[in-house]
């Protein structure tokens, strides 16, 4: 997490946690989220339908 | 005189470097403000597909827009910049190309080594929600917003990509063993996004009251016409990115295709305005309706997107004058079959599509490809074969698995109460008694 780098010089992939392990958490993260949100979106359209039939 | 030439030569590395930079700047700059530019294509659809809806499900269908918008930008990186990279072959991936596009690359973040990869990343992504926006206004009214969301994703973010790397891609198979071109992508974008849309809308079905039992059509009218067709020139404006993206700067020479042959911008500029003029016109002598005369400026530019580099302007013209017309009578056909497209991105996009790349083949055959064949009509139709299959297949089939399982469309009951009633929790117009049941 935080700078892979401690100088600019010749830095090159400078995104944070680059070469380490984080950025492949918060890839699995934003992946994940992606998907939940996607699911609590479809629950929410569900109950919204069940309300219209009542 | 050694000191003299020493300072010199430090002069000229530093010219040399300074050249360098400037190059490297101008060019990223130029795909920012392109994309800049498209993100006013969405700006564009919005207003477009809200008008284009009724009273009661008009903020429904800017949701749906919006997220479509959303949902394709973190899926595309996650997984479209590699499909892209990694399949210009056909179906088998190659990993060593596809690598730079995988999301934990070095490549796929900030990098001081790489001013190319996210900016062009960034443009192909407003590509991506281009083709997501032109299906989404075929199907509103009546498709649940989740199973959209997934449809959309898998329109933006897989198959319309999959088809740029065939098809607008310098090593795309349909370049390197059929001379394809097609400018400004009215196969990979335009001709996959209608097509998705048509699979996916026979199994939709259409919106309640559209047909009557005889089979006859009703004309469900946007309920805001000036809105859908402000939001239809914003497309326009939004599509001079489009096409500026369309082209690679080089930076050190003349401007290219994604073909490898060298073009101008001057050339787009003479031909993208003579059909759009084209397209207007024609639109108006067949319909006198301001809703298909923008419609029919959008199929202009398709009806003469692949030859936008190449063609002579009044070709471009009259092509435009073609597009609106295969926009038109297509939107006829497919309502005939019974298919009902609100906004006629069948027709706009799907058929105009179609007809600008075989006429690329009619009217610009034998242009040179370097090593590949020249530009044919047999590799037009080859490629038309192909974005159409890429199209409709995948929105047939997986429209078809959401509409197995139930979850396609939404409820009768909601769609006669108001997508806007039944589910947003907000209201387009409060002071007018929004949301009028069926």
């Amino acid at each position: 997490m935080g700078s892979p780098i401690t100088t600019w010089e010749n830095a090159q992939a400078y995104f944070t946690g680059a070469g380490g392990f984080t950025p492949t958490l918060f890839l699995f993260l934003a992946v994940a989220a992606v998907v939940v949100a996607l699911v609590v979106g479809h629950r929410h359209e569900s109950h919204s339908y069940t309300e219209v039939d009542k | 005189m050694e000191t003299e030439l020493a300072e010199m030569a430090a002069k000229l590395a530093a010219l040399e470097e300074s050249v360098g930079w400037t190059t490297t700047i101008a060019v990223e700059a130029f795909y920012w403000w392109c994309t800049g530019l498209m993100v006013i294509i969405h700006a564009g659809f919005l207003a477009y597909e809200m008008g284009a809806s009724r009273k009661k499900n008009v903020l429904a269908s800017g949701i749906k827009n919006i997220l479509a918008f959303a949902f394709v930008i973190p899926t595309f990186y996650f997984i479209g910049w590699w499909i892209y990279l990694a399949f210009p072959g056909g179906l088998i991936p190659n990993f060593e190309e596809g690598a730079a596009g995988l999301p934990w690359s070095e490549a796929m973040g900030p990098n001081l080594a790489d001013n190319a990869s996210g900016i062009f990343w960034a443009a192909f992504t407003l590509f991506a929600a281009t083709t997501a926006s032109i299906f989404s206004g075929a199907v509103i009214e009546r498709i649940r917003l989740s199973s959209f969301i997934v449809l959309a994703v898998l329109l933006g973010s897989v198959v319309w990509i999959l088809g740029a790397s065939w098809a607008w891609h310098g090593s795309g198979w349909l370049l390197t063993e059929w001379g394809w071109h097609d400018f400004g992508a009215a196969g990979c974008v335009h001709m996959i996004a209608g097509f998705y849309a048509l699979g996916v809308l026979i199994n939709l079905g259409p919106r309640i009251g559209k047909f009557n039992a005889d089979g006859s059509a009703n004309d469900l009218r946007p309920h805001n016409m000036p809105f859908a067709v402000t939001g239809l020139m914003l497309i326009i404006v939004g599509f001079f990115g489009f096409l500026g993206g369309c082209i690679i700067y080089n930076g050190t020479g003349q401007w290219t295709t994604i073909f490898g042959n060298p073009a101008t911008l001057s050339a787009i500029g003479f031909n993208t305005l003579m059909c759009f003029a084209g397209g207007i016109i024609m639109a108006w002598l067949l319909t006198r309706d301001p809703f298909w005369m923008m419609s029919g400026a959008l199929a202009g530019i398709f009806g003469a997107a692949p030859g936008l580099d190449v063609y002579y302007p009044p070709t471009a013209f009259l092509l435009g004058m073609g597009g609106a017309t295969a926009a038109v009578y297509g939107a006829r056909f497919i309502e005939k079959l019974g298919i009902d497209d609100a906004v006629g991105a069948v027709g706009v996009h799907g058929f105009a599509g179609v007809f600008g790349v075989l006429a690329f083949g009619l009217f610009a055959s034998g242009y040179p490809n370097g090593d590949y064949p020249a530009t044919s009509f047999l590799g037009q139709l080859v490629g038309a074969g192909a974005m159409f299959a890429l199209g409709f297949i995948p929105g047939y089939v997986f429209s078809k698995i959401l509409s197995v399982m139930g979850i396609l469309r939404i409820p009768e009951s909601a769609e006669v109460l108001g997508m806007d009633r039944a589910k947003v929790p907000a209201e387009a117009y409060p002071e007018d008694g929004v949301s009028v049941p069926a």
